[in-house]
């Protein structure tokens, strides 16, 4: 489940870049890094139930809207899964 | 009726003075009628910057406590007819100036000039709410690490809820070779971090060093590329559409050319 907030492509931008989405998110929606965890993780994890995404590319964050927020998450897909089962 | 251009960071040190008297001359040398006020109380630096440190007789705080006249306060530069400075005060703190009274001064100043550009101190305090209080519009300099894009970001979210119409990002001291290799944050990570794209990209510069010895603009030596870059930023704010030098592609001409394998 929280293999997505491993490190992507190796290199320290990368990291820098995800860890500065992360904690831009916090700041911008005064949440708590949990928070924000769960919440990423409960979008995913319903997600999953219908696509397989792309691991690599995925992104939950908090985007501006002139005065207020935006819940924007990015699952880009990669499989549809089958129904039922 | 002029613009009035706060220059802005959250974070310090990343470049707001240096922008500030750079873009100022630019727009000064395309024939505008430029102000800066430096409402860096306590830590001025802007006059040391333009190297004109030995004409200071009276500063903001002298003009808000009516010690003088608003035009004793402003030194006309002798290198080009448009640009003036309005310096800080440099022995009292941010609390001697209000918002009310800097509002009331840029109404007082805005039919006079074509831009003023306000030097904002670092931090999220008095200071840097009275340099916001009486601006249109603001230019947000950070440059491309964790703190400082952090930061950013948070005085734009400030920024949301005030009465500036139009904020422009401009990323400074981007160093491409490290871009290239993967340790730097490219302007188009900053772009997509901040959801904001950048009016100006400039490069870590050595002859911006050289310059700030000397008390010259950057943008007055031929062959500095961030004084290249101040110009065009100044030429965006004038509406002309001149697209930013694209790092990462830049990064990949230079790496094809040299056989290595793009990054990024
Ligand atoms: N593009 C650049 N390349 C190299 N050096 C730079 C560049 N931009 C700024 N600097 C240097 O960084 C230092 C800080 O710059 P500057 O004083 O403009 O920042 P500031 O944001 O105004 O700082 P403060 O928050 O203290 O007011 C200076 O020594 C300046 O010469
Ligand atoms: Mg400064």
């Amino acid at each position: 489940m929280f293999g997505f907030f491993r490190k992507r492509k190796g290199t320290s931008k990368n990291t820098a870049k995800q860890r500065l989405t992360a904690v831009i998110s916090r700041d911008r929606a005064n949440v708590s890094a949990e928070f924000l965890l769960k919440m990423t993780a409960d979008i995913i994890s319903a997600a999953v139930k219908y696509i397989e995404p792309d691991f690599d590319a995925v992104s939950v964050r908090i985007e501006r809207t002139g005065t207020g927020a935006c819940l924007c998450a990015k699952l880009p897909v990669v499989a549809y899964k089958q129904l039922g089962g | 009726m002029g613009r009035v251009i706060v220059v802005t960071s959250g974070k310090g040190g990343v470049g707001k003075t240096t922008a500030c008297a750079n873009v100022g001359f630019a727009l000064a040398k395309a024939g505008k009628e430029v102000l800066l006020i430096d409402t860096d109380l306590g830590l001025r630096n802007l006059d040391t910057v333009l190297g004109l440190e030995n004409r200071i007789v009276f500063d903001i705080v002298d003009v808000v406590e009516n010690k003088c006249r608003i035009k004793q306060a402003i030194i006309r530069d002798k290198r080009t007819e448009h640009l003036n400075l309005m310096p800080a005060s440099q022995t009292r703190d941010k609390n001697a100036i209000t918002e009310k009274q800097m509002i009331d001064l840029l109404s007082e100043l805005k039919n006079q000039y074509d831009f003023i550009l306000l030097d904002c101190p670092a931090g999220i305090e008095q200071g840097f709410k009275n340099a916001i209080a009486g601006a249109d519009e603001a230019i947000v300099i950070c440059t491309p690490e964790v703190s400082s894009v952090r930061d950013a970001d948070r005085v734009i979210g400030l920024m949301a809820s005030s009465e500036i119409a139009h904020i422009s990002l401009v990323v400074n001291r981007i160093k491409p070779e490290l871009v290239r290799s993967g340790d730097m944050l490219s302007l188009e990570d900053v772009e997509d971090i901040l959801g904001q794209k950048a009016i100006g990209a400039v490069y870590d510069d050595a002859s911006i060093v050289r310059a700030t010895n000397l008390g010259e603009a950057a943008v007055n030596i031929p062959n500095s590329k961030a004084g290249r870059e101040y110009e065009n930023i100044a030429k965006r704010l004038l509406g002309e559409n001149i697209p930013i030098t694209n790092s990462n592609a830049f990064g990949a001409f230079i790496d094809k050319l040299f056989g290595k394998k793009a990054v990024g």
